[in-house]
């Protein structure tokens, strides 16, 4: 997407998906490339949650090609997910169960190595250590995003998907979070964020992709200065309509 | 092989752990399964001398409609809960996903079984425990499952799937409804039928038990990746 000369780590060329009959994404492409940190805004039903669904390999694109990590990603969708981490707004977490149980039985689909360890170490970063043996349908919304994230970052993936991550999180959870992300884009991961919160990506200074009716249109390599610039952008660019 | 077989064995774990909190499926399951045979007990007791003759197509019936009631739960729960997105998400085969709710399913109706029969056995005086009833109807649980699996996720995202879920499956299971109801009326005497017969019947069981196994988890990937 940048300035990068190698092969794209996410290459969707030209895809279309239709929810009877309504189109959700438009013939959309976009190349992201290893360690890109990228924000995409736009309105609601613009196709973000869709596009990430397509990428996540949950959905399959009805027209148009998508290669992740330059294997076609309807075909070899088994191989990839173990490389991707989503969080959706729904928690893909049984309520029936604790925490702990949640994780061991997602890790052991994802054949987490040292698991026990690994949920350790991110119920420490996230302060959840003490509510891991709570029932899923115990806790706030707030614990319940902070045990959906932990459940996102298990397996710890290369490309992670990331749907509205901060909403339902208060302000401290909030700063874990976007530090946990720098951490994790210092370690070259490939990190697209979904989000109507566009301060976030002036505070992680991402690249910024601005979405409308299934459509990329508006690409910002490099982060505005401040809030009110991205917003004066971003509302010029749904004004301009679609681009390419 | 060895991870094939250890996410099966995690989701039929994982669903059997919720079952044992929840009861949601196996406790309705089996008061309908006794209030089934209790009120056929007295309708009929007016008007036959003998239960027996139709005891086997009641036991099938309430078997089979309780088939419906734990295989539309197995999957609706996980889309209540919003969680099949996790497993559709991790890097598993799908059919380890149909073969883990297939063994889920087989337990619970199996468990249902095992506790109604005394009651079914005193209701009408029908001994259902030999090694041959126990095949016969071992055979017939992985056949309802077998086809009731693929369905269950077919008409989980539908509003109706309680309406639906019996008009798509009863048509597709009534070679095996045929042969359990001819291998057992061979077994207690009230059809006239040598061995040779049973085991025929029986070799039917097991050919629907083999080709749904292999054509539910096709077509449930199918359905899966749609």
């Amino acid at each position: 997407m940048l300035s990068k000369n190698k092969n794209p780590e996410i290459k969707i060329s030209n895809i279309s998906k239709y929810f009877n009959h309504k189109v959700a994404i438009n013939n959309l492409s976009l190349n992201i490339y290893k360690g890109d940190l990228i924000t995409l805004i736009g309105p609601n039903g613009s196709g973000k949650t869709t596009l990430f669904k397509i990428i996540s390999t949950i959905l399959s694109p009805d027209s148009g090609s998508l290669e992740i990590k330059g294997l076609n990603a309807v075909k070899k969708s088994q191989l990839l997910r173990n490389k991707i981490g989503l969080t959706s707004h729904e928690s893909f977490l049984y309520k029936d169960l604790t925490i702990k149980e949640n994780l061991l039985f997602i890790g052991n689909l994802f054949r987490v190595e040292n698991i026990e360890k690994r949920i350790s170490y991110l119920s420490e970063k996230f302060q959840m250590k003490k509510y891991l043996d709570k029932p899923i349908h115990t806790l706030s919304k707030g614990l319940t995003k902070r045990a959906t994230l932990i459940r996102t970052f298990l397996h710890n993936p290369e490309i992670l998907l990331l749907d509205e991550p901060l909403s339902d999180l208060d302000m401290e959870s909030q700063i874990v979070l976007i530090e946990f992300l720098k951490q994790e884009s210092s370690n070259n991961k490939t990190i697209i964020i979904s989000t109507h919160q566009i301060e976030l990506s002036i505070d992680l200074k991402t690249q910024i992709a601005i979405i409308n009716n299934g459509k990329i249109i508006n690409l910002l390599s490099k982060t505005p200065s401040s809030i009110s610039i991205l917003k004066k952008i971003y509302s010029e660019s749904l004004k301009s309509g679609v681009a390419g | 092989m060895k991870y094939y077989f250890s996410t099966i064995s995690q989701i039929v774990i994982k669903d059997l752990k919720i079952e044992l909190r929840t009861k949601e499926t196996i406790v309705p399951t089996f008061v309908f399964a006794l209030i089934s045979i209790c009120v056929f007990h007295i309708s009929l007791s007016f008007g036959l001398n003998s239960y027996q003759k139709v005891s086997i197509g009641i036991w099938i019936l309430t078997i089979l409609y309780s088939s419906i009631l734990i295989m539309n739960r197995s999957f609706s729960r996980e889309i209540e809960s919003e969680s099949l997105s996790a497993i559709l998400t991790s890097p598993i085969h799908h059919d380890a996903l149909y073969f883990g709710k297939l063994s889920y399913n087989v337990i619970i109706l199996g468990l249902v079984q095992v506790i109604l029969s005394p009651i079914f056995y005193i209701l009408f005086e029908v001994n259902v425990y030999s090694y041959e009833m126990l095949l016969i109807f071992g055979l017939g649980t992985i056949g309802i499952c077998s086809v009731g699996t693929t369905f269950s996720i077919m008409t989980a995202f539908n509003t109706i799937r309680d309406v639906l879920m019996p008009l798509l499956l009863i048509p597709i299971q009534i070679p095996l409804i045929i042969a359990i109801v001819e291998s057992t009326n061979i077994l207690f005497g009230f059809n006239i039928g040598n061995s040779s017969e049973l085991i025929n019947w029986i070799l039917l069981l097991v050919s629907f038990d083999a080709i749904f196994l292999v054509v539910s988890p096709i077509a449930f990937c199918i359905i899966v990746k749609n």
